[in-house]
């Protein structure tokens, strides 16, 4: 099923909507993540934005525009939202000057890191989540070891391993390694 | 996570892309458990729930669900379109679900965890951590509502928490069969059938009624072990592998703290243990 028909599946099926957030909730995280560079708050945008995606699914219209563009206006507004009623500081929302421009960046900057996700998206679910709490979310080995109930020695070989299977990976696709 | 860098990760020497890429990644966890979350709020918006009948030995359930998660738990199907339009402003229909059936019968044998069936979306905060905290009590087992209210992380608030069970839409389902009053006593049931219903679902888990009849005629807060100076709640199944001479029943669970023991790590009588 093609993304379009998946959508307005979506609007009749619950499994169709579960696969069409499987298709963009990751890229919804990362363009929420750099909207407030804090995993807990991304984590709440995320949800919120399609709590409203949910409410607003009969207002979707497909104009040509990708659906995740229409996602990331909600991502976007939510985090506006937020910085106003004075949450927290957000660098990269500054909502005084108008800018047509972020989508298309917005878009782009999605692109940067493909690669690596996907090497990311050829490791094991558990080799993943270990490099992505680690790594990228520098949880503590204890704190990743509680959440996977794990041992933290058995994490710190896990972290190894996954690391160099991503680089495998990396250097199977062609990926010059540019620290 | 924190402000502070750890500088063990700069140990590993990942490029700018490489972290990068790491760091604006969603944890599968969170996709996870949000998925299911948010497809059931789908499912509840657009009236695509259904339901299904599910025998257990004190009755027949009537289980309404989005295919994956547990909306709703009724034990009284006659009073099913009352509750349905209250809870979601229609009634679903009739629909197998034969995979999320038998997740539930697993869960009914203690097998599966029951917070990963259970959709909470909708109710207040406080609530949500209530019924995890009881999703946590072990099946054949009880704790008392004090247990739970701490566990749910305000400990003052065990009548707040006992409202929050009463109010229970998952009942089975999460157990809130399995808490108690603090004197040991069965205390009420929301479920058809009140207290007696309760008590048969404990039975039927396999709790043991007269460990639970014995703490409530004993009135202890917690039960020491002299050997091994370990104290219990007296509704902990360890209670039962004390020798008689070994035993020593507390009122107050802060005189079998002056008395040197320390919390069993089962039943965690104390919290943060």
């Amino acid at each position: 099923m093609d993304q379009r028909e998946l959508i307005r599946a979506a609007r009749i099926d619950s499994d169709a909507f579960g696969q069409l957030y499987d298709q963009t909730a990751p890229s919804v995280y990362r363009f929420a993540y750099s909207l407030v560079r804090d995993h807990h708050r991304a984590e709440d945008l995320v949800s919120e934005t399609y709590r409203r995606a949910i409410d607003r699914f009969p207002a979707y219209e497909d104009n040509g525009r990708p659906f995740h563009a229409w996602l990331f206006t909600i991502t976007r507004n939510l985090a506006i939202d937020g910085a106003r009623r004075g949450q927290r500081e957000s660098p990269l929302l500054d909502h005084d000057t108008p800018d047509d421009g972020w989508l298309g960046e917005a878009l782009a900057r999605d692109e940067d890191s493909a690669q690596v996700r996907g090497a990311l998206g050829r490791l094991s679910e558990i080799h993943r989540e270990v490099l992505i709490l680690r790594f990228g979310h520098e949880w503590s080995c204890r704190q990743v070891a509680q959440q996977l109930g794990k041992s933290e020695p058995a994490i710190k070989q896990m972290s190894f391993r996954a690391l160099t299977r991503l680089r495998e990976l990396l250097e199977e696709d062609g990926y010059v390694r540019n620290p | 996570m924190s402000g502070t860098r750890d500088p063990e990760l700069d140990d590993w020497d990942l490029s700018g892309i490489e972290r990068a890429a790491l760091s604006e990644a969603p944890s599968l966890a969170f996709l996870r458990s949000s998925r299911n979350m948010l497809r059931g709020r789908h499912a509840r918006a657009n009236r695509l729930l259904g339901y299904f009948d599910l025998e257990i030995p004190v009755g027949t359930l009537r289980v309404v669900h989005d295919g994956a998660l547990v909306h709703l738990v009724t034990n009284a199907p006659h009073q099913f379109e009352q509750r349905s339009q209250a809870s979601f402003g229609f009634e679903p229909p009739a629909v197998e679900a034969p995979a999320l059936s038998l997740s539930i019968r697993r869960v009914f044998a203690g097998e599966e965890r029951a917070i990963g069936y259970a959709y909470l979306d909708s109710l207040p905060p406080f609530q949500q951590q209530v019924l995890r905290a009881t999703a946590r009590i072990p099946r054949g087992e009880v704790r008392p509502y004090q247990w739970v209210a701490r566990e749910a992380g305000t400990a003052a608030a065990v009548r707040a928490a006992g409202t929050a069970l009463g109010h229970n839409p998952v009942p089975f389902l999460v157990p809130c069969h399995r808490v108690v009053r603090s004197d040991w006593s069965l205390g009420k049931y929301s479920a058809a059938g009140g207290p007696q219903t309760k008590l048969a679902v404990l039975r039927w888990e396999g709790c043991n009624i007269e460990r639970l009849t014995a703490a409530e005629a004993g009135r202890a807060q917690v039960v020491g072990n002299l050997q091994g100076d370990a104290f219990c709640l007296p509704v902990c199944p360890r209670v039962d592998e004390i020798a008689p001479g070994d035993r020593r029943d507390f009122r107050r669970l802060q005189d079998a703290l002056a008395a040197g023991m320390h919390p069993c790590e089962h039943c965690r009588p104390v919290a943060a243990v």
